[in-house]
């Protein structure tokens, strides 16, 4: 089957660089940690297994020991389990994020790039509004905009009333804040694919515009959006650990590795004598950040190489 | 024969727009008042050089363009034309012109109207590589016509897309693969089964042999001509090339800054132009023989822009022939027998 | 008589992803001095590629693997291949110059036919104007009266000829208003790049010197790049398809400017083209090629009247003409990838013997002056 054929060749391309391999490597390591994350560390029965439990509540954190592994940051959170659980985390803010800003650039993007005219315009001018505003700072006032509870819809007693955990509004203060890139993107590359002849030659074979849309300037389209998600994936995380980190977002226990360097701040010069007498606190969740964030990266890079119609062999 | 396509003054401009409010302060006349009537079965041959406005006519003539003036007549009777052509002259305004126009008109036909109409005339265009969609296989290429169109059943999709590969001469082998693993001749010959497989009447092909090699050229021709007379068609051939459009049409038009200058038969054409522009046209062909001296007849200066086309015949700026009278009034195409039309102040 | 440009032998490989491309195998032409050889081929022939290799240009991931380019620059023999770069590019430009097929895509697009034109100038003819000016100086001197900034404007012009690099002239070429030197050196250059495109038979060429590639047409976009190559009087012009994209009178006119200039300035021209019927206007000799190897080269009335190979029969027969049928040659030009074995034309040759599959033809001289590499008129048949 010819799209084997195409994944074959895909495949071998990225066997072909180091830097994919590396990157194609991590991810699948993180994957895997996610997924054993109930082996790997068992949760306590009857709670939230999001929840990171405490042996005791002693202020000061804990090096690295026989029983737990990566030691214990402030109030006595199992360091271990929280990185193991936060992988969980990482990738469902990561691809929630990604998939809803993508869903929602692509349907406006099309439109208005297909459309063109004044619809075109409208839309552009309301992507530079959210683009006039710092991305971090745009993301924290929706946060805290947000309402806890959303009613979708109440006929007198019956009705459907939606609860925004305070993780929920972190993703959708990130999706919010995230779809116009998409949309820029999704728009530049559909104006270069509307002009080609086989978009003509489909109008001339009588195919409505919707159909043309999604089978033929979509999927050609569709290689730098694939790029710029992969990149983006790390970024957002990223941006979900600092808004941790400022004390938005998940609550207090949260498996969530911004979670875990917030609680480290007030030990990150440690002691008097000695500034690293903590490092188990801030670097672990630290490196997990950072190798995700790399991961992704190098696959995103990867992606680009393989993917750019100009280097592909055609 | 029967008339299948009479375009009465068609006219196609294209906007350009300047200033910063993006207003309309030129316009492009690519296509000006054209009169053409293609018979069934016919290949009715277009020249012309770049910015002459071939292809927009032919675009224009299916629809893919949307005309500024004019009509577009397809598969009418000869008795509703010239019942058209008597009230166009006597009375325009006349509601039954009208309602004719609405019936047979296709510049009066919008969106849903045309949907019927798409099976009808089909296009081939000039360069195979950004023609053919590059993320779809050969089987979906050809047969997607079918299935927008709704013409057979999802089950025949299949056998009718292997029966018109095998007509232009490829193989059921090759059902599964992309475009950019042909040549360019099979590319163009898969752009062929596209355009033939909903059994279309009447055919565009824009410079079909432009983009391909020499060897693959005559091949090519040998196929629109067997295609030609086994199913029927009818031909708009659009083509630079003057040697490759007289291998093929019956009668030829001759295009220049949207009007055309001259229309005959073939070789009456060939034998005996009379447009100073034909002329120069036909002399500028190399041949392949050394031995042969022609006197070339060799034009000043390059096509002028259609934005601002000179006043009265387009043609007197680069005549060799030129008189008084051309600079002033814009010569009419004039019979002068036999089929033969030009448009020229020297006539 | 010494051959202008002599390519024996040459091997040429691309290596891509899917495989070795033999681009060219084993390819000898020669050149001789003031005539027009037509080199005709299909696509993927390796005519281009032949025409590169002689500016050693080729793009990676193509190398020459074997064989000499031989080229007489000042009745000298260089071999191409084996030069460093610093010669190469003095005679690229100066003694070869090369036109290509597409002039708007050769142009670049923020610099203006002057600034693309005087390039050529200022690289390889500083010399000339330097003392050029350092002569209209000298006449200045005598007439007018601030001799001191014309004696400074003199040295620099005089440091530029010592030393082109020197940081000096880098220097003063920046402060305002000693940079007098500059605004000689511009006025020289646009008079003669003036003189260069009426050379060209562009009409209005002061208004033209000023435009950008994007608002030129295609017939005086090509003007401006023959322009670009015979602004050094080469010896050898190498023209790769230049009229392709043109429209047929203007091809008419380019090529007329062709035998012209070729009359006027002296050059010998090699010329690229799958169009029998430009060869038979312009050139005196042709070398056909087919997959990377000269199937024939002979005389232009020759090579019409008598064409020997097979495919330069199929060729000339499957021309499109008026009055007359044409015929195609069946299948298609074979992949480089793995060609076939033998002769690379013997899957749609009507005359292939058991031999061609087998053994790759040598290039016999069947009558005079015209020779084939074909196994029908080697030694074997006989």
């Amino acid at each position: 089957m010819p799209s084997w054929k195409e994944m074959r060749f895909t495949f071998g391309r990225i066997k072909q660089s180091p830097v994919s391999v590396i990157g194609f490597a991590i991810i699948v390591f993180y994957v895997l940690i996610a997924l054993l994350a109930p082996i790997l560390a068992s949760p306590s029965p009857n709670s939230d297994p999001y929840m990171i439990p405490q042996e005791s509540f002693i202020f000061m954190p804990n090096p690295p020991s026989a029983t737990h592994i990566f030691g214990t940051t402030e109030n006595q959170y199992d360091l271990w389990y929280g990185c193991i659980w936060g992988t969980r985390t990482a990738f469902r803010i990561g691809i929630m994020v990604v998939v809803s800003s993508l869903a929602i650039g692509l349907l406006i993007g099309c439109i208005s790039g297909y459309y063109g005219g004044i619809v075109d315009e409208l839309m552009m001018r309301f992507t530079d509004i959210i683009f006039a505003f710092p991305g971090l700072v745009l993301a924290m006032a929706l946060y805290m905009a947000l309402p806890d509870k959303i009613t979708v819809f109440n006929f007198g007693g019956f009705g459907w009333t939606v609860t925004l955990m305070a993780l929920d509004k972190v993703l959708i203060a990130l999706i919010l804040v995230g779809w116009p890139s998409y949309t820029r993107v999704i728009r530049g590359e559909i104006l270069r694919v509307r002009t080609e002849d086989y978009i003509e030659a489909a109008k001339a074979s009588g195919c409505s515009d919707f159909r043309v849309m999604v089978k033929h300037v979509i999927p050609n389209s569709i290689y730098p959006i694939v790029i710029m998600s992969s990149l983006d994936i790390g970024g957002i995380v990223l941006t979900a650990a600092a808004m941790s980190f400022l004390g938005i977002g998940a609550p207090k226990g949260y498996a969530d590795w911004g979670q875990l360097i917030s609680l480290s701040r007030n030990w990150i010069f440690g002691d008097m004598n000695n500034p690293l007498a903590f490092w188990h606190v801030f670097l672990i969740p630290g490196i997990f950040i950072f190798i995700f964030v790399l991961g992704w990266n190098l696959l995103g890079d990867a992606f680009r190489d393989i993917l750019d119609p100009t280097i592909r062999r055609r | 024969m029967s008339t299948l396509i009479r375009t009465v003054k068609l006219k196609k401009y294209f906007p350009v727009t300047g200033g910063v409010l993006k207003r309309k302060i030129a316009e492009v006349k690519a296509v000006d008042e054209v009169n053409i009537s293609i018979k069934h079965g016919e290949c009715f041959g277009v020249v012309g050089e770049s910015g002459c406005g071939k292809t927009t006519l032919g675009k224009t003539i299916i629809r893919l363009l949307k005309p500024n003036g004019g009509s577009i007549f397809f598969d009418a009777p000869d008795d509703v034309l010239e019942e058209v052509d008597k009230l166009a002259d006597s009375d325009p305004k006349s509601e039954r012109l009208k309602e004719l126009r609405k019936q047979y008109d296709l510049s009066t036909f919008k969106g849903r109207k045309l949907r019927p109409f798409r099976s009808k005339m089909q296009i081939v265009y000039q360069d195979p590589t950004t023609s053919l969609d590059p993320r779809m296989l050969v089987k979906d290429i050809v047969g997607e016509p079918l299935v927008v169109q709704k013409l057979v059943k999802r089950g025949e999709v299949r056998d009718r897309v292997i029966e018109m590969l095998r007509k232009v001469g490829l193989t059921d082998k090759q059902l599964y693969r992309f475009p950019h693993e042909f040549s360019g001749g099979q590319r163009q010959r898969i752009a062929v089964a596209r355009a033939l497989i909903v059994n279309p009447k009447f055919v565009i092909l824009d410079e079909p042999t432009s983009s391909v090699d020499v060897s693959v050229r005559a091949q090519l021709l040998n196929l629109f001509t067997a295609l030609q007379k086994d199913l029927g068609l009818t031909y708009l051939f659009i083509s630079h090339d003057l040697s490759v459009v007289e291998c093929i049409s019956h009668r030829v038009a001759v295009m220049y800054l949207g009007k055309i200058v001259e229309l005959a038969q073939t070789e009456e054409l060939y034998e005996n132009p009379h447009h100073p522009y034909a002329l120069a046209l036909l002399s500028a062909i190399p041949i392949p023989d050394p031995t042969l001296k022609r006197q070339k007849i060799m034009l000043s200066g390059e096509v002028p822009s259609p934005i601002n086309p000179p006043h009265g015949c387009r043609f007197h700026p680069r005549c060799p022939k030129v008189m008084d009278i051309c600079s002033k009034e814009e010569p009419a195409l004039e019979d002068l027998g036999n089929g033969h039309f030009v448009a020229c102040h020297l006539y | 008589m010494v051959n202008l440009l002599e390519i024996e032998n040459l091997v040429l490989k691309f290596y891509t992803y899917e495989g070795e491309v033999e681009a060219l195998d084993e390819v000898s032409l020669y050149l001789r001095e003031g005539e027009t050889l037509g080199v005709v081929g299909e696509t993927g022939c390796g005519k281009s590629v032949t025409a590169l290799s002689t500016l050693v240009l080729v793009p990676s991931p193509g190398r020459i693997e074997a064989g000499h380019i031989f080229f007489k620059s000042k009745s000298e023999q260089v071999d191409m291949l084996s030069q460093n770069e610093s010669v190469l590019r003095k005679i690229r430009g100066k003694d070869i110059s090369m036109i290509f097929q597409e002039p708007r895509v050769y142009l670049n697009p923020v610099y203006t036919v002057l600034d693309q034109i005087s390039e050529v100038y200022v690289h390889h003819r500083m010399k000339e104007f330097c003392q050029k000016a350092i002569v209209d100086i000298d006449n200045e001197i005598k007439s007018k009266k601030t001799s001191r900034l014309l004696r400074f404007e003199k040295s620099m012009f005089n440091e530029i000829l010592k030393n082109p690099r020197s940081p000096t002239i880098k220097i003063v070429s920046k402060i305002p208003f000693l940079n007098r030197h500059r605004r000689r050196l511009k006025r020289m250059l646009r008079r003669e790049v003036v003189g260069i495109l009426k050379a060209m038979e562009i009409a209005d060429p002061e208004r033209v010197v000023d435009m950008y590639p994007h608002e030129l047409s295609g017939g005086m976009a090509q003007r401006v790049v023959i322009a670009m190559a015979l602004a050094c009087n080469p010896t050898l012009l190498i023209a790769d398809e230049p009229t392709t994209n043109l429209d047929v009178t203007v091809q008419l006119q380019i090529l007329n400017l062709i035998k012209n200039l070729k009359d006027k300035f002296g050059s010998s021209v090699l010329y690229i083209t799958h169009d029998m019927g430009v060869v038979a206007d312009l050139c005196q000799r042709v070398a056909v090629m087919y997959a990377g190897s000269v199937c024939e080269v002979a005389d232009v009335i020759e090579i019409f009247k008598n064409p020997l190979h097979p495919y330069t029969k199929g060729l000339l027969e499957s021309i499109p003409l008026p009055g007359k049928s044409y015929k195609s040659i069946a299948g298609t030009v074979p992949s480089l990838i793995n060609p076939p074995k033998g002769c690379r034309f013997h899957d749609r040759c009507l005359f292939a013997l058991d031999i061609c599959t087998t053994v790759k033809p040598k290039m016999v001289e069947a009558t005079k002056d015209h020779f084939v590499q074909c196994h029908l008129f080697g030694d074997v048949s006989k």
